[in-house]
This record gives structure tokens, sequence and C-alpha cells, in this order.
């Protein structure tokens, strides 16, 4: 196992299993940017899409997938230097792991992105990206 | 253990070779402003759920396209600028319309 600086200050790390070419935010990335691999995905889980989301439309939820896919990459990008990681990542259950997830979308403050990108925070504020899901439910156990 | 001396610590794991993630995001974000970038996903996801639909590889697809399964690939990612020739072969490769036109 190895690890791939995120950002260049250090911060910000994903690791990469086992002489994999892509680290666990690549993977995840590149997975959510494949059509295929989605369209799997949501016709497995369609029954969740629609109890919780509302979502009818595997064709819609696979491209707001993309587009969400986009925007997380973006603010990944753009962390600056001064940045408080902290709020890009809120713990999950346990003090170690914690998850990053989008904010509202402005102009649809009903729908949160289900997209989940997950870190483990060493305890000075270094955060090391071990992977990420689609979550489509209220809660992990579900 | 302070924040310098975990990131010396990761340092000492890194990978040899680079990720290059920020370059192909680069790329991907630079496609997205030339606006192409969401036909090339909507065409994407049509293909995938008609192969889906009819139970077809990527081989298969590639096969009566007449180009790799590779190409195939990088086509489901969305991110292709495809040429209009592309489109036609996959229409007939997997007997959907793609494009709708309103001239001829």
């Amino acid at each position: 196992m190895t690890f791939d600086k995120v950002i260049e200050d250090g911060r910000l790390w994903a690791v990469r299993y086992n002489h994999d070419k892509e680290n666990a935010l690549q993977k995840v990335l590149a997975q959510w940017s494949d059509a295929s691999w989605l369209a799997d995905f949501f016709t497995q889980n369609f029954d969740d899409l629609i109890s919780y989301f509302r979502i009818t439309n595997i064709e819609d939820a696979i491209y707001q997938t993309m587009e969400d896919r986009d925007e997380l990459s973006c603010i990944i990008m753009d962390i600056s230097p001064d940045a408080n990681l902290d709020q890009f990542f809120r713990p999950l259950e346990n003090d170690r792991t914690q998850e990053m997830m989008l904010g509202k979308e402005k102009g649809r403050p009903h729908r949160r992105s289900w997209l989940r990108l997950y870190a483990i925070k060493l305890n000075v504020g270094v955060f090391i990206i071990t992977g990420g899901a689609i979550k489509l439910t209220r809660t992990m156990q579900e | 253990m302070t924040r310098e001396e975990a990131i010396a610590r990761l340092s000492r794991y890194q990978s040899q070779e680079d990720s290059a993630w920020r370059l192909e995001e680069e790329r991907l974000q630079y496609a997205k402003t030339r606006g192409w970038l969401r036909y090339s996903r909507r065409i994407a996801i049509k293909v995938a759920l008609a192969m889906k639909q009819q139970n077809l590889s990527r081989q298969n697809v590639a096969e009566r396209m007449g180009c790799s399964p590779q190409y195939v690939s990088r086509l489901l990612k969305g991110e292709e600028n495809l040429s209009l020739e592309t489109i036609c072969k996959l229409e007939n490769a997997l007997n959907v319309a793609i494009l709708q036109y309103e001239f001829m």
C-alpha cells in the first residue's frame, strides 16, 4: 500500500492499494464517470433510487452523478492552503473515519448529492482518502 | 505527532509513480468548457443502457462498429468528442436512435 498526494501541501492524500495503477480517489472518480458502471449500479439499486430520492429515470440519475462527480473533483482541485479540511469532511460514527459530501445544490435546495468520499483523519488535520460510495439510503445500514 | 511529522511519514510511503490525477481532471474540466461534453455524456448513457438491455458486451459492440473494445470503453466514459460517423455506427450497432434531427 502506498499513498498519493492529492493536494500539494500534504494535508490530503489518497491510498493506492496493492500496486494498483490508480489510487482510491481516481478509482471512484472513474467509476462515477463510467456510464456502463453507473447503468449497472442504478439498475441494481433502482428501488432505493425511487424510495429515497423519488427518481424514476435512470438516465437522469446517471447524468446527475456525472455532474456531481465533476463538482466534487473541482472542489478538491480548488482546495486552498488556507482551507480547513474539517469543513469538507464530516465525522461518521467513529472518530477516525470521515465522509465528504457535496452541500445542497444551489437553486435545488431540496436535493443533496448521493456521492460520498471517505477518508481517515489523522489527528493533526491530515486526511487520507480511502474510497467512496453512492449512498442512496438514509443510513449505511439500510 | 505533529502535522509535519504525519506528512513526512506519509511521504516515506508515497507511490513511486505520480498518479497524475490532477492533469486528468484538468483535461476533463477543459473538455467541459467546450460544451460538447454534455452531449458525449448523454450519448454514453444511451449507449450503456442499450447495451444492458440487449445484453451486449463491449467486445460485441466493438465488432459491430469495427473498432476496438478499448475505444468502446472510452466512449462509455462520455469524454469523447464523437464524430457524426461514429454516432451513426453506434446507432446501427445498437439499433437505437441517438440523434434526432429536423432537417432531411
